[in-house]
């Protein structure tokens, strides 16, 4: 079947600097098709995005809607066009009511002298949007900052069905969403593709793309590599990495052993977690060479698990004790001091200092270590700083560049080289592989096996199912602040295995 | 990496605080000119020595405040107060290093009240400010009879020279820029302003080193109130009024980012506060009339904010 085209672009090109962000791209999307981009970080998929939406202007090349040249302007002139776009950051305005949010731009259309606004009809009709995306239990006076991050990117999406436009770009927007908001998602996208609309979808998650995709577009360095299409059957996980990546993944991607292996020592115990109504009394021991997967789904408490054990929050009662000390954890000093690491999900805001070098952000947690009484030798801090950045590979031009220009991969790994300069022992992990390249990926989880092989307790908190299985050694499954399963290595639980005790 | 490329790399993230040291450069050299040379001549630079002292003090001390992204606009009442109560616990106001000592010893008592309401609290720094100011007011006034508080004549004037002002604000950098540099305080203190969740989620207890930061402020305070005492021969409720805005002008002026972080220099604060004294000297020396000075030293103020602040968005966006 040979579906209509609705947009090409032809030689598209876009210029930075020195940088060629993307190169000389010709691509057509079709009607009814869920079209997915993907490429490592700095592929220039996202700047082909803002392209077609009208937040950057090319460099050079042409684009065509419905065979006529098309060069949008602004983003309201791609709307106007037809094209709205979703993008990974946060899109709402704080401090004004939901329906005020979904209606921005369009209130006089609640007015009848166009001055004043009928806002009991705009309510109401922001009542009917949010119900069809599954929303319908939310208050639309309500203020949007009262709301989670997941139910204002939903919104977000309500916004830009609002328009009723032809082609959609989902711009990562599905990085930050849980199992619940994803699925609304992929209903709207089928719902668009049945209606013979475009879906322009780039993601990371390349088991999603497999899932949704009629077509694939692969890029790499700014460049087109290559279409899959499900026609074809191209579309398979393998296939697209290999792609992106422009080589066979050397070896494995995940750890490869079929036991569960561990140290003797029992290294970390939770006893009876309990923290107002998101943990009831998770219970747990962690051992030296272990690594414990912990899933579920964004709000089931797990998150909360990994702070607790770090001593950032205050438990109603229940204790985490670090062993063989015995010395109960109460605070982050406590839990830093007794060799706890922690990696925040939310890493450049939480985990690192962006403006910082590298040099001050690894050396951050081992004030300790260097100081001999008060003395800190900035001699040695350099030597410790400069000797974890090399171990763990960071690439980056000087120790004195900053953390906030390097890519994703390489900030994570500075804040496990923190971690280590530290003589660190139980790493703590929340979601350690989140907006993380699929190549760079694999580096993440070898340093884990290295931990491991090191003696090193791991947590690791993950939304991702294939990554907790193919990485622990055990795995916890929490379900409104409860375990309500859990697996060993050995036996290779599949997801649907572990899908039916989240939910 | 080759050393030129080392080098921009440097310029580009120091850009404020080197424009500082050029504006400083370029105002000695022009006054220089436009006096020809009278502006440079030893008495003068003394004269500009002992005006700033007191900022240049302050702005040291406050450096650790100043690098965890708050402002210590108490400082002057702190300066007014401590020195009052240093005069007071000394009888006669003869020992002029216990009376140093006292007021070292309450700088750090009253300003880690601040702290406290600062880190502890999370009381914005203006209101701390109004607190601070009223107090000390009310307290200074309570101390002093009708005449202020007199220092003893032959004590103020056996200290009242260039090399004990020296001594005091070069014993202050010492200290400071040790504890500053060199220690945990100082590199905690900075964290806390690149990013205070990332700070705690390090294991760093933040209320803590704020509130030591604004000990620290403490001390330079009560040494630069006496320092000012001594200078003035008095103590009266107008003792280190305005300190605050002047340390503050200094820091922006210096280029340092108010919101603190990793790249807050002691030196830049100087030579912000130097930078301060000369250009109001200057302007005086050429015939200016004093009230226009102060105008004048706004706009210049005005500028280097603009500059300051406009530079971080720009950081944030990038």
């Amino acid at each position: 079947m040979s579906r209509e085209t609705v947009l090409e672009v032809k030689g598209l090109t876009k210029q930075f600097d020195t940088v060629l962000a993307v190169d000389r791209l010709s691509v057509a999307f079709k009607k009814g098709e869920v079209h997915c981009v993907v490429g490592e970080n700095g592929s220039g998929k996202s700047t082909l995005a803002s392209m077609i939406s009208g937040s950057l202007k090319p460099t050079a090349g042409e684009m065509f809607l419905d065979g006529k040249p098309y060069s949008p302007k602004t983003m309201l002139d791609a709307r106007q066009n037809g094209i709205s776009i979703l993008v990974q950051e946060q899109g709402t305005i704080d401090g004004l009511s939901i329906a005020e949010n979904i209606f921005l731009g369009r209130e006089t259309s609640f007015s009848k002298s166009g001055k004043v606004v009928n806002r009991s009809r705009m309510i109401t009709e922001a009542k009917k949007v949010l119900e069809e995306i599954q929303m319908g239990n939310l208050d639309p006076a309500a203020n949007i900052s009262t709301i989670s991050f997941e139910d204002r990117k939903l919104i977000e999406v309500a916004i830009s069905l609002a328009d009723e436009p032809r082609i959609l770009i989902l711009d990562e927007t599905t990085t930050a969403l849980s199992h619940k908001g994803r699925d609304i998602i992929y209903q709207i996208i089928g719902r668009m593709r049945e209606e013979g609309k475009t879906i322009i979808f780039i993601s990371h998650d390349l088991d999603e793309v497999k899932e949704y995709a009629d077509t694939v577009t692969v890029m790499r360095d700014g460049a087109y590599v290559t279409t899959l299409t499900r026609e074809e059957g191209t579309i398979t996980v393998d296939n697209i990495r290999r792609n992106m990546i422009g080589r066979d993944l050397e070896g494995k991607y995940y750890r490869t052993d079929e036991q569960e292996t561990a140290g003797e020592q029992t290294v970390l115990k939770a006893n009876k977690l309990q923290l107002k109504e998101i943990l009831k009394g998770i219970t747990f021991d962690l051992k030296e060479g272990e690594i414990l997967g912990i899933g579920g789904l964004t709000d089931s408490g797990m998150h909360e698990i990994g702070q607790a054990l770090f001593g950032a929050v205050i438990l109603d009662s229940g204790s985490v004790t670090v062993l063989p000390s015995g010395k109960k954890i109460s605070n982050t000093t406590d839990a830093a001091r007794n060799g706890i690491a922690y990696l925040s999900k939310n890493r450049d805001k939480e985990s690192l200092m962006m403006n910082a070098s590298v040099k001050d952000n690894v050396a951050l947690a081992s004030a300790d270590k260097l100081a001999k009484k008060t003395f800190i030798s900035p001699r040695k801090l350099k030597a410790l700083s400069k000797e974890f950045a090399t171990k763990l590979e960071v690439k980056m031009s000087s120790l004195n560049q900053s953390v906030g220009e390097l890519s994703g991969g390489n900030k994570q790994k500075v804040v496990v080289a923190k971690w280590l300069a530290n003589d660190s022992r139980i790493m703590i992990m929340d979601c350690p592989t989140r907006g993380i390249d699929v190549g760079v990926k694999a580096t993440i989880y070898r340093i884990m096996e290295r931990l491991k092989a090191d003696g090193v307790a791991i947590v690791m908190i993950s939304e991702e199912l294939t990554e907790l299985i193919g990485m622990s050694d055990r795995i916890l499954i929490i379900k409104k602040g409860q375990v309500t399963a859990q697996y060993k290595r050995s036996e290779k639980p599949t997801e649907h295995d572990i899908i039916q005790y989240m939910i | 990496m080759k050393p030129s490329s080392k080098t921009r790399d440097f310029i580009k993230r120091n850009i404020g605080q080197l424009s500082a040291v050029v504006a400083l450069i370029i105002c000695l050299v022009v006054f220089a000119i436009l006096t020809k040379g009278r502006s440079l001549s030893a008495n003068n630079i003394k004269t500009i020595f002992l005006q700033a002292i007191v900022v240049i003090i302050s702005a040291i001390g406050t450096i650790f405040v100043t690098a965890h992204g708050t402002q210590d606009l108490s400082l002057s009442a702190t300066i007014g107060l401590s020195a009052a109560i240093g005069y007071t616990l000394t009888p006669d106001s003869a020992d002029i290093p216990r009376m140093f000592v006292i007021a070292m010893l309450f700088g750090i008592l009253f300003s880690g009240f601040i702290g406290v309401l600062s880190a502890n609290l999370n009381v914005p720094a203006i209101f701390c400010a109004i607190v601070g100011m009223s107090v000390g007011t009310k307290v200074i006034q309570l101390l002093s009879s009708t005449n202020g508080l007199i220092i003893n004549y032959a004590a103020a004037a056996s200290y009242d020279n260039i090399y004990f002002y020296l001594g005091i604000a070069v014993a202050i950098l010492l200290v400071m820029g040790y504890i500053f540099n060199f220690t945990r305080i100082g590199m905690y203190n900075k964290a806390i302003g690149e990013n205070i969740t990332c700070a705690k989620f390090t294991g760093i207890n933040d209320v803590k080193y704020r509130i030591i930061a604004y000990m620290l402020s403490g001390i330079a305070s009560g040494a630069a109130g006496v320092a000012r005492a001594i200078r003035a021969g008095s103590i009266s409720s107008t003792t280190g009024s305005g300190a605050h805005i002047n340390v503050m002008m200094a820091i922006i002026i210096g280029g340092i980012a108010i919101t603190g972080g990793s790249r807050t220099r002691i030196v830049y604060a100087i030579v912000g506060a130097i930078f301060l004294q000369v250009f109001s000297n200057g302007l005086v020396m050429i015939g200016m009339n004093p009230s226009l000075v102060g105008l004048v030293k706004g706009i210049v103020f005005l500028a280097a904010a603009t500059l300051s602040f406009n530079g971080m968005k720009k950081d944030i966006l990038i």
